[in-house]
């Protein structure tokens, strides 16, 4: 094929990402929400689609209109309207925001998968007919070609017909240029953000049913594949439509061009993965590379919201809490030792649960006890795999082979240096950069690495042995079990004492850690360091208990979908990481494929709700009830008011004119809620549970004479006396 | 006299820290009220209290003898509630024309010559894009895009901030003329003569507080008497 | 007691065309109350960055007592003395009052290794003996169990000063600590400034309010477009022209 074939031929490919990218710079630009559940919901309409085509035997036009005119911009509207039109008017953080979409993309998944498996089709019909045009000078172009080509050209076309032609536009931009300033100009800023929304969806369904032909259809397959062109809005500095529209075009015709040459010897392997993977490689170097995304409002990379419970009580607690917290542990780790009764089927599908758990702990110490989203942990957990499985069968390096425990924990060890290196851009990044970053990370480790031959063919996964006896089910289930002990000292280790402090600091205020004098730069190296090591030991005992080495165990959608599993069940708390992980492979046990990813989507969407997590909520439910049982008789815990509330019920000294004219009482600086906020108990309280002793409390003032009887204010509403007298 | 908007024991501020500490506010209808204080008395964060853009903590806010303390920014601007903030108070990316319409369209009236009256010089920058004006020009385009809303109460934020004194005098004409016309109107401001020669009544913010309320008259002699 | 002065020496630093801060010559004095004052725009911020770290200049030098530490990191400068508070409190909000203050007692000891490996100790009694007495010199005992989240303003600037004061400063730098306090509250603190100069520490107090900081401080600076125009006791720099005229819009001084 001539150079100017292969470009038509990339054209293509590259369209398509184009039509992805401008939905999710609209979506963005118009709601500062980067839709991550792109690529679930583009997985979804291919599959709609097809369902109708194929299954349903409905026209191709028929199917089209229905998917991509209703389907599409409705599922867009719903998001915006019950999911991120809730967020913006509790102006929820951003990090909150990349949750709820990270929910949305599990979800959509999860449904996808749901429905229709996990298996792939080769029958996605295909859009456009698949016919060539023959172009003068002895060049043909595909029909779809031509259309897709077409397509991003009336796209862009009407866009900005739109933007700058009518009302409605000129209110879009004025939106992007100043949402605060455009409500103070009542345009409906709501009305902009649903559009923006139901714009973003429908190319995303654009995306969808036009890839879906181009390889096997499967769920996951084609979510990953949506959300590696997100390579194109990152080159577009999340701003500018003609940058990305151009980016996705060279990217695609520089795949299509690269395929002509031929690079022989060591590096044949290297040149192979980067040409059929442009679009990666093109991500991970944008965000290293490229200074500064334009992000819209807040800090997405800080999770401080979602781990909200403060270091563990410097001093110990009292002999109660202590027994409390001791049979706390123990009921944790009877379940935990449960399977080594079960059956010998039921006791090998629990393998997963210890191993899921440790990479869990290492997302609870980034992101629970550091504050950084990190959306790469498969990574780590494929390499720790890797990396052992290749120490014990003496395929590293030339090392001699190592015996099994020793492999296993070197192996995890080995992935130290590349947590440290990856932590290093994570120092300087914040937001959304460090979000994509990690992400980046994770999906260039799974397609340069995981996905070649050169690193995993011949790859055997020596089952585990000590001392030259193979162990058995359930002594490796034990070895795992100690493996995860471990995991819960270290990860203790790092919640306790001064470390402990010194980390909760940087995570709650890095700005202010630093004016103290806490070591920022190494307290966050020490954290992706250490957390990289669990999650490889984690990734290293998953692939011994399925005694295989697969891929699309380690794939980045599953650092996602670890993620928000994470955040939902509550980024600050181990034994959170312990039972999510027992959730996930009891429900993958027992519910068909992909339950657990639909499970998960939807907690991850009440979590809106339930600031926290749900560990937060179950803790708070606990103390509650502790509560409601031992302070019945005193009511709520009594001020502990001190030092500047006593300082500032002084009376005034100052001179103040007091406005003779109108008799209106000038603030007074009574401090009324300095003893409400003090006073009410509520400091050890999660936002969860404060909104729940609130509910109690109206319940008990409804129902009972059981009153605190405090006078809310203070202050009787004297202004309207005052206004009487003005008029 | 009858009042317009009354803020009762207004609590609000900015993520951790306390701005306003129990603020009572009359605005009396179709006169001009001045906000006077120093940088961080409050002024600014009372006005956005007014229009919505910041929550109360705690206290509450009725207009025309209608609470409105939860009403949404958007839904006090349609109905006449509207704020021009000190900064960013044109959208720099659209031209002139165009930051005209959108407040037009959005308030139902569709017509922008009132605007060009007021301000003969912004006819000769309609195709320019707001961002490139001067600043007393964005001033201007900033209270012209007000005029065209009709709004029955119209908050000001630091009218004079970084203008001539020529400017800002004709600015604060012009601003006199649209309260002859039966606008309630705000103004914070810094102590300057035009804002007290203006105002009808006279807040001094101090930290939060209210230090002074009273005729513009009151409050020269009692500034002067106050120790520093 | 001797503590290191800070001085910066010809400080430049420039934002595209714009010269934030140019050519600036500052010294805070140890034992002594030092005042920036300026108005919107002036430099102060820049300036303010530029001893703390968070910025770099593009000339001049910074030193703490005899050393140079123009190219330090925020936190290596704070280990050594030099601790500063914010415009906003930048409290740890899910830790308690006390544990904040003990992260402040503690930046200097850096065995995180250790520690993940269980074998620092729980906390050392050094540090814990100088946040019982800072919170009992500030008033502040009864506020040590509460979660530093839930504090109103007024407490939290007093807890983020304390917390500075933990980390034993030679030189503390105060952005605006007076934001958001209200009459009573600011009397107190400027009253808790002087206890503090008067224990040795150098301090640097940016903030708007002119009448506070010309009631409080020893020596006064007043930026205007990036350079200082008037320095000297607050009684010089109160009288000056130049700062008279940049006030005047500020209302009546005197």
């Amino acid at each position: 094929m001539t150079s100017l074939n292969l470009a038509i031929a990339g054209i293509s490919i590259g369209a398509i990402a184009a039509l992805s990218g401008i939905g999710l710079l609209v979506t963005y630009r118009t709601n500062g929400v980067l839709n991550i559940a792109q690529g679930g919901i583009a997985a979804l309409i291919a599959y709609v689609f097809r369902e109708m085509v194929v299954e349903w035997k409905l026209p191709i036009w028929i199917s089209a209109v229905l998917s991509l005119a209703v389907i599409s911009p409705v599922i867009g509207l719903i998001l915006e309207r019950f999911v991120f039109r809730p967020l913006a008017r509790r102006r929820a953080s951003a990090a909150e925001s990349l949750v709820a979409s990270l929910g949305v993309l599990v979800l959509t998944v999860g449904m996808t998968a749901g429905i229709w498996g996990l298996g792939s089709r080769g029958d996605a019909p295909s859009l456009f007919p698949a016919r060539a045009v023959g172009l003068p000078g002895n060049t043909r172009i595909g029909v779809d070609a031509l259309a897709e080509l077409a397509l991003v050209v009336a796209v862009c076309v009407a866009l900005s017909l739109i933007t700058t032609r009518t009302r409605f536009g000129r209110q879009v931009r004025a939106v992007v240029d100043d949402r605060q300033l455009a409500e103070l100009s009542a345009v409906p800023a709501d009305r902009v953000a649903a559009a923006g929304w139901a714009v973003g969806t429908t190319l995303a369904g654009f995306t969808g049913i036009l890839l879906a032909p181009r390889l096997q259809l499967t769920p996951y397959g084609l979510t990953l594949l949506v959300l590696e062109t997100f390579a194109v809005v990152v080159a577009a500095r999340l701003s500018s439509m003609p940058v990305a529209v151009l980016t996705a075009l060279a990217i695609g015709i520089a795949q299509s061009e690269l395929s002509q040459f031929h690079v022989t010897g060591q590096f044949s392997a290297l040149y192979l993965a980067v040409q059929s993977n442009l679009f990666v490689a093109a991500l991970l170097i944008g965000l290293l590379v490229v200074p500064g995304l334009r992000e819209l409002g807040g800090d997405a990379g800080s999770t401080g919201r979602f781990s909200t419970r403060g270091a563990p009580p410097s001093d110990p607690g009292s002999l109660a809490d202590q027994r409390r917290d001791i049979l706390g542990k123990f009921g944790g780790a009877a379940l935990l030792l449960a399977p080594l009764s079960f059956a010998p089927a039921d006791l090998r599908n629990a393998f997963t649960v210890p191993a899921l758990a440790l990479i869990f702990l290492s997302l609870v110490i980034v992101t629970g006890y550091s504050g950084q989203v990190s959306l790469g942990v498969a990574g780590y957990a494929g390499l720790g795999a890797l990396l052992s499985a290749k120490l014990a069968a003496g395929a590293l390096f030339g090392l001699p082979a190592l015996p099994g425990l020793a492999a296993l924990l070197l192996g995890a060890l080995l992935v130290a240096p590349v947590g440290l290196l990856t932590g290093y851009p994570a120092i300087r990044r914040r937001g959304l950069t460090l979000a994509l970053t990690t992400f980046a990370v994770g999906a260039a480790v799974s397609r340069f690495v995981f996905q070649q031959q050169t690193f995993v063919s011949g790859l055997h996964v020596i089952p585990l042995s000590i001392a030259g006896h193979m162990l058995s089910d359930r002594w490796f289930y034990a070895v795992e079990l100690a493996c995860l002990g471990l995991g819960l000292l270290v990860v203790r280790n790092l919640h306790e004492g001064r470390l402990g402090r010194a980390l909760l600091a940087v995570r709650d205020h890095t700005e202010g850690a630093a004016a103290v004098g806490v070591d920022v730069r190494n307290l966050k190296l020490l954290s992706f360091t250490v957390s990289s090591v669990l999650a490889g030991l984690g990734g290293a005992l998953l692939t011994l208990g399925s005694t295989s080495f697969d891929a699309e165990q380690f794939s980045p959608l599953n650092s996602l979908l670890w993620f928000t599993a994470v955040v939902v069940f509550g980024a600050d708390s181990a034994a959170g990481a312990v039972v999510a992980a027992a959730f996930i492979v009891t429900i993958d046990t027992l519910a068909p494929a992909g339950s657990a990813t639909l499970a998960v989507g939807i907690l991850a969407l009440i979590l809106g709700w339930l600031p926290g997590g749900l560990t937060s909520a179950a803790r708070q439910g606990v103390i509650m009830l502790g509560r409601l049982f031992t302070d019945a008789d005193t009511g709520w815990p009594q001020p502990a008011s001190a030092g500047i509330a006593q300082a500032a019920e002084a009376p005034s000294t100052r001179r103040r004119s007091v406005p003779q004219a109108l008799s209106m009482p000038t603030s007074s600086g009574t401090p009324a809620t300095y003893r409400r906020t003090v006073g009410d108990g509520m400091s050890t309280l999660t936002p969860f549970g404060q909104t729940l002793i609130v509910w109690i409390r109206e319940a008990a003032r409804t129902t009972g004479p059981r009153t605190t009887g405090r006078n809310p204010t203070g202050r009787n509403p004297t202004s309207s006396q005052a206004a009487g007298r003005m008029q | 006299m009858s009042a317009e908007l009354i803020l009762t024991n207004a609590r609000a501020g900015y993520r951790t820290i306390e701005v306003l500490h129990g603020l009572d506010l009359i605005i009396p209808t179709g006169k001009v009220t001045a906000l006077l204080g120093v940088n961080g008395a409050g002024k600014s964060t009372t006005l956005r209290v007014l229009a919505g853009l910041l929550p109360l903590r705690s206290g509450s806010l009725t207009w025309q003898s209608k609470t409105i303390t939860t009403m949404s920014t958007l839904d006090r601007a349609r109905r006449g509630l509207m704020l021009v903030p000190d900064e960013r108070a044109v959208f720099a990316t659209l031209t002139v024309r165009e930051n005209l319409q959108i407040i037009a369209e959005a308030t139902g009236h569709h017509d922008i010559t009132p605007a060009l009256e007021a301000f003969p010089r912004l006819r000769e920058r309609l195709t320019q894009r707001a961002g490139t004006l001067s600043g007393g020009e964005r001033r201007m385009l900033a209270l012209a895009r007000a005029l065209l809303a009709r709004p029955r109460v119209l908050l000001v934020d630091e009218l004079s901030l970084g203008l001539s004194p020529k400017v800002a005098g004709e600015l604060f004409a012009w601003l006199g003329t649209v309260a002859d016309g039966g606008t309630t109107v705000v103004l914070a401001d810094q102590y300057t003569e035009e804002a007290l020669g203006l105002a009808d009544i006279v807040y001094v913010l101090h930290r939060g507080e209210c230090s002074f309320v009273g005729d513009p008259a009151e409050l020269k002699p009692t500034v002067s008497a106050e120790p520093v | 007691m001797s503590r290191a002065e800070l001085t910066g020496y010809g400080l430049v630093r420039r934002y595209g065309g714009l010269t934030a801060v140019d050519n600036v010559n500052i010294t805070v004095a140890p034992g002594k109350i030092t005042g920036l004052i300026g108005p919107n725009g002036a430099g102060k911020s820049t300036l303010f960055s530029l001893l703390t770290g968070v910025e770099q200049p593009e000339r001049g030098k910074v030193f703490l007592g005899r050393r140079n530490i123009t190219r330090m990191r925020p936190d290596v400068r704070a280990r050594r003395g030099l601790v500063q508070t914010f415009q906003v409190p930048s409290l740890f909000s899910s830790m308690t009052v006390a544990d904040n203050l003990l992260v402040g007692a503690e930046n200097r000891h850096r065995d995180y290794a250790g520690g993940l490996l269980g074998l620092a100790p729980h906390g050392n009694v050094k540090a814990r003996q100088i946040v019982t007495r800072t919170l009992n010199s500030l008033g502040l005992e009864g506020f040590a169990d509460e979660t530093a989240g839930t504090l109103p303003t007024g407490a939290l600037r007093l807890v983020e000063l304390a917390r500075a004061l933990c980390a034993r400063p030679d030189v503390l730098l105060l952005d605006e600590p007076a934001s958001g306090l209200d009459g009573q509250e600011t009397e107190r603190l400027s009253v808790l400034l002087r206890q503090v100069a008067a224990e040795g520490v150098g301090v640097l107090l940016v903030d708007h309010d002119v009448e506070l900081v010309f009631s409080v401080t020893d020596q006064v600076y007043a930026m205007v477009g990036g350079r200082v125009v008037a320095e000297g006791t607050p009684s010089v720099v109160r009288d000056d022209p130049t700062v008279r005229s940049v006030y005047l819009a500020q209302g009546p001084l005197a």
